[in-house]
């Protein structure tokens, strides 16, 4: 069977009668003439006409061999047949995320066609062993990969197959397609090419024999959505004002004015905005909510503008309202010790009007889980360990904000794995016994949100020292925010966003042993300005994406009313919208907001080609014939020269 | 096709090869001038004055001797060789431009008037049937040419056919000229030619042919010929291609005429439609008077 990669180079197919054009226009006329001397003209003509007469067929025939030789080897002609491709093994990975349900120009939903690309690739694949990953999440794995007409079980999959409403996994997609061909071969990701189709995927890591070819499934059509929900403070307090958002986005080549509803609880503001072509927007509320509890936020759009893509039209989230800051305090150390670092952390805590509650190693764990939404965790004389990394790292990763106060060599190795501190500790520095000489903070980034209390109160800062516990020299992270640096140019305080949240590591202890940042007014003053600094507002604070799994043990009802199966203790939000537990808790999922643009992205930046099914596959289970077509134009060409200038030349 | 009136050949009355016919017919008449159509035969009839012109070879020495004057021989069949004038009236003769059926037509009035009126019988006959009877005198050439007006162009000409019937057709000893263009393959004239010259009859052929007969014209270019007595079919021809073969296979074809009719001992001269039917028959006739 023949394919081409560039099947509208065919189209110059046409130029195949330019030679049969040229010679009908530029022939010798053959005019009529009576001639007595015809019988005499005639011996010696006939052989010489019939001739002449094959050699113009040949020469026309060579020419259009030529160009039709030629168009083939522009269009990318490939040969791919049973003999050529069969047997090499394939995996096709459908993207599932929630893009692809974006309408397209030619009906239906990019995921129908991606469906109608795959199960093409699948019945042209027949005789290969093939398999199907829905690459949602989590990706699924699907056909038989020892059958010999896999084409049936797939085509069944693809026909119960849905697209997600979460942003799938096509790098953890195509690291289970190359687990399945531990042999080599080719492997079709079948995709829109939307902003987080190609996400994590490396072509130049896939293993040798390994193929990757992407086949555009998308149309890149007009979307507007509602990308992000967020409030202000990041902590709602009870009694205290909030301010609700909603990040509205017009990813379209037109400009566009929309409504949009904002729900919070049972309150309702309604939003007209005029949205420029690529623009975003965002659209608030502030109100004051008196119970404390959980509350449903929803943004919505309304207009009459054509919209690809309708899920990402509404957003759900759930707004906490709290008593107060959760903060907790977690250490192993002595807090009776006067000397200590917990007791001047404690009495600063006080001061910031912060309730706090207090925590060990052996808690931690339960205070993280029990947070479920931001707080500020602050650590000082912490054992490290595995558990509490993974701990600290999950705090992080939901958006809490971390203290990290080194007071001992057990918190300067406190670490978590792939998250990269604010500054890299060196070697512990005692100067107590040099002369019990002081450090003292030299510099400090006054315009720093931490700060800004101490500006024209500069010397507060340059009074605060260490004179038995400081780790130095330090790397700071490349992101890193250094606040205090001591007169050595040791890093005393820096932050940095780490995870969904932040990380600010301390290296001035505040016991009474260590130095006297625990006695003066600046560590009150610093701690009353974590909240603020550390929590700020984020969006997709207020909701998680569709898709995600959650360990939750009671019964809940999804967006549409109906309980949700728990497994396993664990439920999957699919749907956008609120999930109610028992207990009154609510859960909210949304669209990814990567996944509203639908802009396409060009392959080529990971060195892939975009093809079509039909491309992809004559792309690999084939054979290129270019070369040999190419072989025919030179071999027509001198050949019709040779003719030219041999039975032509010769008059 | 144009009547042929003797009004038509105003140049060969008027011009010099009338001038030239006239005074060899009545040097013939008046023993002054020896007529073209003399033939060679040997019987010795009686002697005439020289006059300026005469071929010195016909002149007696002997006479001269005797008589020291200059006297020419007479010969008895000079004066009775009938006049035959043989027209090929195929449609190979409907070519040209000239053209050449309407050339050989001006041409055998020529001739016929310069025969009749150097007093000659002269018989005109198409495709070996006579359309004339024997004719002469003044008011033979009006005759002679309603005779003439009458022919068409058409049909295959067969030389050899032709002379086959003319030798059944003459009964004495008789001068023939035939004008056509003489196309058709030379071996097949070989027998028919040969025929009568042995049986006594003086030929002579004037074969008329068209230039782009004599050399194919290259700006022809690619062209389809047909040949217009259907001998061969349509034949597609490239002209600048195939002029060297057919220019060398018509001189070859000339070549083989000329060998026939020398074989014969017949007269052969070739004219192109584009000279004047005067010079043409000027040239002949001054060959044929110095034979």
């Amino acid at each position: 069977m023949f394919a081409a990669l560039a099947p509208a180079a065919l189209g110059l197919g046409i130029l195949a009668v330019l030679p049969i054009v040229i010679h009908l226009l530029t022939r010798r006329r053959a005019g009529l003439r009576v001639f007595p001397a015809a019988e005499l003209l005639a011996r010696v003509e006939v052989g010489r006409s019939s001739r002449r007469r094959l050699r113009e067929h040949a020469t026309l025939a060579l020419r259009t061999l030529a160009i039709v030789a030629a168009v083939l080897a522009l269009s990318g002609l490939m040969w791919r047949g049973g003999l050529l491709g069969n047997g090499t093994p394939a995996v096709i990975v459908l993207d599932a995320s929630a893009s692809m349900r974006q309408l397209t120009s030619a009906g239906g939903t990019a995921f129908d066609r991606a469906r109608a690309a795959a199960g093409q690739l699948a019945a042209r694949l027949s005789g290969n062993a093939v398999r199907l990953i829905i690459a949602g999440q989590p990706a699924t794995v699907l056909g038989d990969a020892t059958t010999g007409a896999p084409s049936g079980a797939i085509a069944s999959a693809l026909a119960e197959a849905q697209p997600g409403f979460g942003d799938g996994d096509p790098a953890g997609a195509i690291a289970r397609a190359v687990a399945l061909l531990p042999q080599g071969g080719d492997c079709y990701l079948i995709s829109d090419l939307s902003r987080g189709s190609l996400a994590g995927i490396d072509p130049a890591a896939l293993p040798p024999g390994v193929r990757l070819h992407v086949v555009d499934a998308g149309g890149g059509g007009d979307n507007r959505a509602v990308v992000g929900l967020a409030c202000e403070p990041g902590v709602a307090l009870a009694g205290r004002p909030v301010t609700v958002s909603a990040r509205v986005a017009n990813f379209s080549a037109a400009s566009a004015r929309l409504g949009v509803t904002l729900r919070v609880g049972t309150q309702v503001h309604l939003n007209q905005i005029e949205l420029p072509a690529g623009g975003f927007a965002t659209v608030s509320t502030t109100l004051t909510i008196d119970a404390i509890g959980a509350v449903a936020v929803e943004a919505e759009l309304a207009g009459e503008l054509p919209d690809a893509l309708p899920a990402d039209d509404r957003r759900a989230g759930r707004l906490q309202v709290m008593p107060g800051l959760p903060v907790v305090l977690a250490s192993d150390a002595d807090r009776d010790d006067p000397a200590g670092v917990v007791r001047p952390l404690l009495a600063a805590l006080g001061a910031a009007g912060l309730e706090v509650r207090q925590s060990d190693r052996a808690g931690i764990a339960a205070e993280v889980i029990a947070g479920a939404g931001p707080s500020l965790l602050i650590t000082a004389g912490l054992e490290p360990g595995v558990d509490v990394a993974a701990r600290l790292g999950a705090h992080l990763n939901a958006g809490g904000a971390w203290l990290q106060v080194v007071a001992s060599e057990a918190d300067a190795a406190l670490a978590i794995p792939g998250i990269e501190p604010p500054v890299r500790l060196g070697a512990r520095q005692d100067v107590s016994d040099q002369e019990r000489g002081l450090v003292t903070v030299a510099q400090a980034r006054l315009d720093h949100a931490l700060l800004t209390q101490f500006q024209g109160r500069e010397s507060l800062l340059t009074a605060v020292g260490a004179w038995r516990f400081r780790l130095t020299p330090q790397l700071p992270a490349a992101d890193a925010v250094p606040v205090w640096a001591y007169s050595d140019g040791t890093i005393a305080l820096a932050e940095r966003p780490a995870g969904a949240g932040r990380w600010l590591l301390l290296n001035c202890s505040p016991g009474a042993a260590d130095g006297n940042l625990g006695r003066g007014e600046v560590l009150p003053l610093l701690i009353a300005r974590l909240p603020a600094v550390l929590l700020p507002p984020r969006d997709e604070r207020l909701g998680l994406d569709a898709g995600t799994d959650v360990a939750i043990d009671v019964a809940v009802e999804g967006p549409d009313g109906r309980g949700v199966a728990v497994v396993d203790g664990r439920v999957r939000l699919h749907h956008p919208g609120v999930y109610r537990l028992v207990g009154g808790n609510l859960l909210a999922a949304a669209v990814p907001g990567l996944e509203s643009d639908l802009g396409q992205l060009d392959p080529q930046v990971l060195g892939l080609e975009r093809r079509s099914a039909d491309e992809a596959l004559a792309a690999t289970s084939s054979t290129p014939l270019w070369p040999w077509l190419l072989a025919l134009v030179a071999i027509a060409l001198t050949t019709e020269l040779l003719l030219a200038g041999g039975l032509g030349g010769r008059r | 096709m144009k009547p042929l009136a003797p009004a038509a050949i105003p140049r060969l009355s008027q011009g010099s090869l009338e001038l030239a016919a006239r005074r060899a017919v009545e040097g013939l008449y008046a023993g002054r001038h020896r007529s073209p159509f003399t033939g060679s035969a040997v019987e010795f009839n009686d002697h005439r004055p020289y006059q300026p012109g005469d071929d010195l070879r016909a002149v007696d020495w002997k006479a001269y001797g005797r008589s020291d004057h200059l006297l020419i021989r007479r010969y008895r069949e000079e004066r009775d060789l009938p006049l035959v004038l043989v027209l090929d009236t195929s449609a190979s003769m409907d070519y040209g431009e000239p053209h050449k059926g309407e050339w050989a037509r001006l041409a055998l009035a020529a001739l016929m008037l310069l025969a009749i009126d150097q007093g000659d019988r002269v018989r005109v006959v198409v495709d070996g049937v006579p359309v004339t009877g024997e004719l002469g005198g003044p008011g033979a050439l009006p005759q002679v040419c309603a005779a003439l007006d009458a022919v068409r162009w058409q049909g295959r000409g067969d030389a050899a056919v032709g002379a086959g019937k003319l030798a059944s057709l003459l009964t004495r000893r008789t001068l023939v000229v035939f004008l056509g263009d003489l196309l058709a393959e030379p071996a097949t004239l070989a027998r028919p030619f040969g025929a009568l010259a042995g049986r006594g009859h003086e030929l002579a052929a004037i074969q008329v042919l068209d230039r782009s007969e004599l050399a194919l014209p290259e700006a022809w270019g690619a062209c389809a010929i047909r040949d217009p007595e259907g001998r061969v079919p349509d034949l597609a021809c490239d002209a600048p291609t195939a002029k060297v073969a057919y220019d060398a296979a018509m001189q070859a074809h000339l070549t083989a005429l000329r060998q026939v009719f020398a074989g014969c001992r017949a007269d052969h001269h070739l004219v192109a439609t584009d000279q004047a039917v005067a010079d043409a028959l000027g040239a002949w006739l001054h060959r044929r008077r110095r034979r």
